[in-house]
């Protein structure tokens, strides 16, 4: 009992616990604190005149919470809605919700500092640079660690379809 | 004793005798033999005066037991009021405000002595009863014009900054040092200074500002506020960008020089010249017949109860009174919601036939409808507060304003008892303030002019509240000059808001219209057009907030009206649902007109827009399917369902596809992140769990 208690502040104060969900073949890591929630995908009613990679609202046990797309922000493929698409509830401030559809959810991952790299490109112009915080290393797979934030207020940049 | 789980009650009880005092002082002065008035007013301050000593204010104490000798000498007939006496006792009055906004603020009534009112009310009284004594009459001191200062010298820079300056100096970037006086009369002052931060922007980085951002978000300043400022613009660029803000009276810029806080100089000078707080004006002034000067005494008191009532109350909570008969209605219908529950219960645990309990179930639900509705309908009522709170003070500050300008003027009030949410009424007072003050300043002309134009020498003000429909509409009227619709054109033509082409095609109202343009409504311009626009702007902006809307009417020579329309509950509504192809969306009761089935060979074309000829008017069409591009899904029809909505007095016709029904509907907010046009007031969960999207008609039409 003891030594899983121990183990489990280990985890912790090491490392940072990331949501890694898929978008196509590349895998993306979304800091555990800010996600409320995981839903299945729901209706979505559209809102007219909002920005394009906004799909519409949710309404989740009562509440009325605006769904943006990851692919459509990120200038991907639209969005195939399979039975894996879950749609993340986050909640930056308490108050207000929004969701992000990914294709999958694939696990709950621990990185400490040594496996997270600062985010690089080759290409310095690459518009999705700016949405990653850094890049973690996981069982020889590469996550791109979403600066959650940035997603979700950040403007468009030269990243419209 | 420790008195403090009374201060509730003191403040509220204290809050109610002040407005008797001020309601009664104002009969006073129109009947000074009025005896029923003139025992209000004693029985008033001798309560006040009982309360305040109780509490331990003694300050307080002091000036209500000397008000009230003054009309225990009046009462017993052994002096008569005279003008001097109310202006003293108005005076007294706004002191004592200013001790209930100390103690709301710090449950402390201040150290103001307020000696000088103390003398002049005894001095009144001891002249008045035979004790000879002189009032002593001195000119009236010069007005309370605070001197310019160039503050922004003072600013303290740390180390720190100085690096950053060290680098804009590298980058060739000017570093101004820049102090701004807003005008006296300025009523929204941090709005002011958002619009000043706004303007320097734009043009550059503002780097430092005294007092800092949040205290004058907080309004925790007094009318001049002094930055440190990057820009690569050039120095009179930047002072027309300010001077180009409503309501700023002054403007002083110069180059900063940073190098000053190194050495004895800086030590020093914050020190000798550290103005961060302007050096409290010197309230004792002498006692003059002169209303301005009572003006200008009373001004820091009122100005600092404006400030006090911006910041957070730590001694005291929000609270609403409630009238027990409301609360007694509220727990009936808790207790038949209960009742209602059990119903449902005992029907589902009930062994009966299938036939009958579909029936019961039924009643059942009848029967919880009329509960919530009615359980909705009382708590909204909880939530109510007549719009007397707001307006009761007004009569006191046209009063005044009419002794300040020079002007006779009288405000007339009705529908002083209409009832709007609590969070409206909290927020509703300022915009008012202002319209009535621009309709006083700006729009009555002066006594003499109105007799040439053969109107009466009195200006007349209108303040009217009444109910309509849904909203609650509050009118401001003047029966003064009116707005002058050609030189405001004029005006926008030099300002080069519009070109004169552009003018010429433009209704009146239109032209009105740009009376709320903030870029319009720079105080000094218009003031010698029209002498309207100042500070409009940000009446719209707060009205705009509530979820309601301003409109202005005007007859040149007759008067002017700012219509204001609130509306009623903010959360509950009752709607029309409405199909649009595949998608629901809900129109609010309150802005429908008439449901009108219209042949497609009727619509006509104006200017290549669709309009409708109902009944000799004609109605210009909205499809609504081409602006919330929706897919067109039907067929084209002969027949289409138009829904006929109003906005004030102007008429729109949705066209719909289905119509689904009224329902009662909870607004929710779909908020900030998604970027929606105002065309989408908010959403709503229907029965099934879907989401209906709620049309905002204002934006629409």
């Amino acid at each position: 009992m003891e030594d899983i208690h121990g183990a489990h502040n280990f985890g912790i104060a090491e490392g940072k616990q990331y949501i890694v969900v898929c978008l196509g073949t590349e895998q993306y890591g979304i800091d555990i604190k800010y996600v409320d929630n995981i839903v299945r995908n729901q209706r979505i009613t559209r809102v007219p005149k909002a920005q394009h990679y906004f799909k519409g609202v949710i309404n989740l046990r009562g509440e009325i919470i605006p769904v943006m797309s990851l692919r459509l922000k990120f200038g991907l493929e639209p969005d195939e809605f399979t039975n894996a698409t879950r749609i993340i509830i986050i909640k930056l401030e308490p108050q207000s919700a929004i969701g992000i559809i990914v294709d999958e959810v694939k696990e709950v991952v621990t990185l400490n500092g040594n496996s997270i790299d600062k985010a690089s490109s080759s290409d310095p112009s690459d518009p999705l640079i700016q949405y990653l915080s850094g890049v973690g290393k996981h069982n020889d797979g590469l996550i791109s660690l979403l600066n959650i934030s940035a997603v979700i207020v950040g403007r468009e940049g030269k990243d419209t379809v | 004793m420790d008195v403090s789980q009374y201060l509730e009650i003191f403040i509220d009880e204290t809050k109610e005798h002040l407005q008797t005092l001020s309601d009664q002082l104002m009969i006073l002065e129109q009947e000074p033999e009025n005896m029923d008035t003139i025992n209000e007013i004693f029985r008033a301050a001798h309560s006040l005066k009982g309360m305040a000593g109780t509490m331990g204010y003694k300050r307080m104490q002091r000036l209500t037991h000397d008000m009230e000798n003054v009309f225990q000498e009046i009462r017993s007939g052994n002096m008569t009021v005279k003008p001097e006496l109310v202006d003293v006792l108005f005076r007294g009055l706004d002191a004592l405000e200013a001790y209930l906004a100390n103690i709301l603020e710090s449950s402390d009534e201040g150290t103001e002595d307020n000696e000088e009112i103390i003398n002049t009310l005894n001095g009144i009284a001891d002249a008045a009863t035979g004790k000879v004594k002189e009032e002593p009459v001195k000119p009236a001191a010069g007005t309370a014009k605070q001197s310019s200062v160039a503050k922004y010298d003072s600013i303290q820079v740390s180390d720190y900054e100085k690096n950053t300056f060290e680098k804009a100096k590298a980058q060739n970037e000017n570093i101004f040092g820049i102090t701004v006086y807003l005008q006296e009369t300025c009523i929204l002052k941090a709005a002011r200074v958002f619009l000043v931060f706004k303007a320097l922007e734009e043009l550059g980085e503002v780097i430092k500002s005294v007092p800092d951002i949040q205290d004058i978000e907080d309004e925790k300043f007094d009318l001049d506020f002094s930055l440190v400022y990057f820009t690569k613009e050039t120095m009179e660029k930047v002072k027309a960008a300010i001077e180009n803000v409503s309501e700023v009276h002054e403007v002083i810029i110069g180059p900063f020089s940073f190098d000053d806080t190194s050495g004895p100089k800086a030590d020093a000078e914050p020190k000798a010249s550290m103005p961060k707080e302007p050096e409290p004006k010197p309230a004792a002034k002498p006692a003059t017949a002169k209303p301005a000067a009572a003006q200008a005494a009373t001004k820091p008191a009122a100005a600092k109860q404006a400030n006090s009532k911006k910041q957070a109350k730590p001694a005291v909570g929000r609270t609403v009174r409630v009238d027990i008969e409301k609360l007694d209605v509220l727990m009936n219908l808790v207790s038949e919601l209960i009742i209602a529950k059990n119903g449902l219960v005992s029907i589902n645990s009930a062994e009966s036939d299938v036939k009958n309990d579909a029936a019961a179930f039924n009643e059942q639900i009848e029967y919880l409808e009329s509960v919530t509705t009615n359980l909705h309908e009382s708590v909204m009522k909880v939530r109510m507060v007549p719009i007397e709170s707001v307006v009761s003070r007004f009569p006191r500050m046209i009063r005044d304003l009419s002794k300040k300008l020079g002007k006779k003027m009288e405000l007339h009030m009705t529908g002083e008892e209409t009832e709007l949410d609590r969070t409206v009424i909290d927020e509703i007072g300022d915009p008012l303030q202002h319209l009535l003050r621009n309709s006083a300043d700006h729009g009555l002309e002066a006594n003499d002019e109105r007799i040439a134009l053969g109107k009466e020498e009195v200006g007349n003000i209108y303040l009217d509240a009444y109910q309509d429909g849904n909203n609650v509409n509050i009118e401001v009227r003047d029966d003064g000059a009116g707005i002058n619709i050609e030189k405001v054109k004029n005006k926008a033509i030099e300002k080069g808001t519009l070109t004169a082409e552009q003018a010429d095609h433009m209704t009146d109202k239109e032209i009105i219209d740009l009376l709320f343009r903030p870029s319009f409504s720079t105080a000094e311009q218009v003031t010698d057009v029209s002498g309207r626009g100042v500070g409009l702007d940000v009446v719209k902006t707060k009205i705009e907030g509530l979820g309601g809307n301003i409109e202005c009417k005007t007859v040149l020579g007759e008067g002017s009206s700012f219509i204001i329309r609130l509306p009623l509950t903010l959360a509950i509504i009752q709607a029309l649902m409405v199909e649009l192809g595949p998608e629901k969306y809900a129109i609010p009761l309150g802005s429908i007109e008439t449901i009108e089935d219209v042949m497609v060979t009727d619509i006509k074309s104006v200017q290549t827009k669709e309009v409708i000829n109902l009944r000799g008017t004609v109605i210009p069409l909205i499809r609504l399917d081409q602006i919330l591009d929706i897919e067109a899904g039907g067929e084209d029809v002969d027949i289409l369902t138009v829904v006929i909505v109003k906005k004030g007095d102007r008429l729109a016709g949705l066209v719909v596809d289905n119509l689904i029904g009224q329902q009662e509907i909870v607004i929710k907010s779909i908020g900030s992140y998604i970027n929606c046009s105002k065309m989408i007031g908010g959403a709503t969960i229907l029965g099934d769990g879907e989401i209906a999207l709620i049309l905002e008609v204002n934006a629409l039409v």
